[in-house]
């Protein structure tokens, strides 16, 4: 056989199979509808959790079984724990936890597709961490980054121990693609336990974009004894991290950094000039009239701008200490 | 005379012979990117709980500014605009730029939102045309409108992003829908990879045939004007295969127009949006690419499959015809601004595998797909060309286009399953078969039309003549 009737009979074949393949997925299309029905079952079953005080346990958790045996109970999960807060929602994960839930969920956390890994962990962070300890431990070893993540995360928000060092092992070891959520985890530790995170920001051989995440942190955490650490880092030599601790003081907004914000207003990197700007307006501080009128004439037009915004904050000086 | 003979034997030989070697080179490239398509996909399955990807990241989305620019849209853009305000996101302003239409677009926006004249600073970057008004509204104070005189698309994205305030900015049509989740989709590449992702692209998907409402698509269907349903197979062929595809190697070289994020640092950086092409969406992510290159600076070009605006596809023949041969002469504009790029190792992958490609399937891949049509068959019939030509010129042309559509399609199911229906997922199939027998055919005429015009020289943009959304 010549070559082109051989790339003609392999085209053809090639065409063939994807029309083949393209009628078994319909066929599979119009099996699913059915199985679709089974599963939109199960989520009003579960969902029945969130109105009735007494529930059939039985019938619940098979509704609970069946949506874990498909990958669904997580999202359902997710789903509720996303529109109730309070104490429904403690019932409601009472209830999902004592027709076998978190177990179902922990057995998802160790098999299956990544993507559904990740929701499993998200999910049982919302259970007692008894629950769920072992299997985030487990899981934050996980081989895919994307579950380590949510796991570290999960154990965070259960209020399991924070494995600060994994966190930022992590972060370390992490691909570029994956930056950006594992600083978010640092982040995240840093907020939810800022008093053991405000040494770490003094480590000058952690890297600057780790640092930045732990600093960020504290300013969200708004815990004013973390402020004397940040004072500290605003005179880092990396004007990231700089930009970042006068954020965070201007956030935390504790007077014994009124000094540092203000001096960083001259700072020599424009991006700690404007968070500096930033944090003088948010803070109304009056004594920094006179250098943000210096900044209306600075290099960065962000700069002037919100420098312009800063002064318009602070309102027209009241007093001759003011406009000095 | 029988030389002659030989000789033009020998010379229809040899085109044959090219046609099908151009073709087969443009399957096997589809096929290739189909393959790392899937692997995209199953390695990244798009999340489909919105409010999961909400809880996940909400507290890291930056600011974004929504750049709609909006020329002669007096009938839409009310509700464009009102779905624009009404998305899913925690932080974002909404710049209109009203491109000096000729009808009431402005007074429409004035009314609805009770515009008011503002004064507004901000930083002068890019050059466009001049400025006649700054507009915002009381009742959304995140709502801008830009009025300027008629300067072009890419002139309109220049002034907002003149005006923008945030880091990133989105650039759209005014008159296409972004689903309410829709940036927080396309962002996502911005907060795994802060540090290198310049741009982000999502998927465009044609709306004809949805049920729309107030500025929403409520249900999604096909359409009924069979160029419509080509082109529902065509868009997803394009974004979910070729764009995936490249994305996933690092040589994505386009960002629709109608739906991209960009870092406006980078993209002011770079000089921001041609004026003087009608392909100002490729030539801007060709030129970022090069603008990194040349610097030897690490960034990425993403696309993410998830995120959906819709768009309405032309229904008419001169409608389509012109915004292909444009396309064309956009694709071959860019492709001569940046041709030093072409091979050149200085520029790696995005160079030979990315430019590559532009020269196979977009400067020689429309003229002897062309050819092709008008040399096999005849010189078949008339006995020159043996049957065996005339097998591998189909299949080239209509058997592995069947495969790679079938493919994206198949794609889409298994990944996605955004079509509703299993009597869609049929139709579809059939449209994927039929788009090779008519369609794809015109399609090659309209392009090489459109090369004709760029060799001549034509900058016009044609009028696109939409019907508009019906509510």
């Amino acid at each position: 056989m010549s070559l082109l009737l051989l790339l003609a009979g392999l085209a053809a074949a090639l065409a063939l199979a994807s029309l083949a393949g393209m009628a078994l997925l319909i066929v599979g299309r119009v099996l699913r509808v059915r199985h679709e029905a089974e599963l939109a079952q199960c989520r009003r079953g579960i969902l029945e959790l969130l109105t009735r005080t007494t529930v059939d346990n039985v019938l619940v958790r098979r509704y609970v079984d069946r949506a874990a045996r498909h990958g669904a109970l997580a999202p359902i999960v997710l789903e509720v724990l996303g529109i109730i807060r309070g104490s429904a929602r403690a019932t409601f994960v009472m209830h999902l936890a004592s027709v076998g839930a978190a177990r179902q969920l922990r057995r998802r956390l160790r098999r299956g597709r990544s993507a559904d890994r990740v929701r499993a962990a998200e999910a049982l962070a919302a259970f007692d961490p008894r629950e769920a300890a072992a299997a985030l431990r487990r899981a934050s070893h996980d081989r895919d980054s994307r579950v380590q993540v949510a796991a570290l995360r999960a154990m965070i928000d259960t209020g399991v121990a924070a494995p600060f060092d994994e966190i930022i092992r992590l972060a370390l070891a992490a691909r570029a693609a994956d930056q950006g959520r594992a600083l978010s985890l640092v982040e995240h530790m840093s907020a939810t336990s800022c008093r053991e995170t405000s040494q770490l920001v003094l480590r000058v051989d952690l890297r600057s974009s780790i640092r930045v995440a732990l600093i960020a942190g504290l300013g969200e955490a708004r815990d004013m004894a973390t402020t004397s650490a940040l004072v500290v880092v605003a005179r880092d030599h990396d004007p990231y991290v700089r930009a970042a601790a006068i954020s965070a003081l201007g956030s935390i907004g504790s007077p014994q950094g009124f000094e540092t914000i203000v001096r960083a207003l001259r700072d020599p990197s424009w991006p700690v000039r404007l968070r500096a700007v930033l944090a003088v307006g948010d803070l109304r501080l009056a004594s920094a009239r006179s250098a943000l009128g210096e900044l209306l004439h600075d290099g960065s037009w962000w700069v002037r701008l919100r420098a312009t915004e800063a002064l318009d904050a602070l309102g027209p000086p009241q007093n001759a200490r003011d406009v000095a | 005379m029988m030389e002659v003979d030989t000789l033009a034997s020998v010379a229809v030989h040899g085109i044959a012979i090219v046609v099908i070697t151009i073709g087969l080179a443009q399957s096997i490239l589809h096929l290739i990117q189909l393959v790392l398509a899937a692997l995209a996909l199953r390695e990244n399955p798009p999340e489909p709980q919105s409010d999961i990807v909400w809880r996940r990241s909400a507290s890291d989305l930056p600011p974004v500014s929504i750049l709609a620019p909006a020329y002669n849209e007096e009938a839409t853009i009310v509700e464009s605009v009102r779905s624009l305000l009404s998305l899913r996101y925690p932080h974002f302003e909404v710049l209109v730029i009203n491109d000096g239409s000729k009808d009431q677009t402005l007074r429409a926006l004035r009314e609805a939102f009770e515009l008011e004249a503002v004064e507004r600073d901000h930083e002068e970057v890019l050059d466009h045309a001049p400025v006649v008004g700054l507009y915002g509204s009381p009742m959304h104070p995140n709502l801008f409108v830009i009025d300027k005189q008629n300067g072009g698309k890419a002139d309109a994205l220049n002034a907002g992003i003149n005006q923008a305030r945030s880091p990133i900015f989105c650039s759209m049509d005014a008159d296409s829908i972004l689903e309410p989740d829709a940036l927080l989709r396309v962002i996502q590449p911005f907060l795994d990879d802060p540090d290198n992702v310049v741009a982000s692209g999502g998927t465009v998907r044609i709306a004809n045939g949805c049920r729309i409402q107030g500025g929403r698509i409520v249900e999604v269907g096909l359409p009924r004007n069979p160029l419509a349903l080509f082109q529902t197979v065509e868009y997803l062929r394009a974004f979910l295969m070729a764009r995936l595809a490249w994305s996933r190697v690092g040589v994505l070289t386009i960002i629709s127009g109608a739906f991209g994020l960009f870092r406006r640092s980078a993209v002011v950086e770079a000089g921001g949006y041609a004026r003087d092409t009608v392909g100002e969406d490729m030539e801007l992510v060709v030129r970022l690419h090069r603008h990194y290159r040349d610097r030897r600076q690490s960034y990425r070009i993403a696309y993410v499959p998830e995120p959906v605006c819709w768009t309405e596809a032309p229904q008419t023949l001169s409608t389509l015809s012109r915004q292909r041969s444009r396309w064309q002469r956009g694709a071959l504009e860019t492709f001569a601004t940046h041709r030093a790029m072409l091979f050149n190792p200085r520029y790696g992958r995005v160079g030979s595998v990315g430019f590559g490609s532009i020269l196979l399937i977009d400067v020689v891949g429309p003229i002897a797909e062309l050819t092709g049509y008008l040399i096999v068959p005849v010189f078949w019939m008339l006995g020159v060309l043996s049957l065996e030509f005339f097998f591998a010129f189909i299949a080239v042309t209509f058997a592995f286009g069947v495969a790679v559509s079938v493919g994206s399609l198949a794609l889409e199911e298994i990944e996605l399953r955004r079509v509703p229906r299993a009597r869609d997922l049929v139709l579809l199939t059939l449209t994927a078969v039929a788009e090779n027998l008519g369609y794809r055919q015109l399609n090659a005429i309209w392009r090489v039309w459109g090369t004709w015009q760029w060799m001549r020289g034509t900058t016009a943009w044609g009028e696109m003549g939409r019907t508009g959304f019906k509510a």
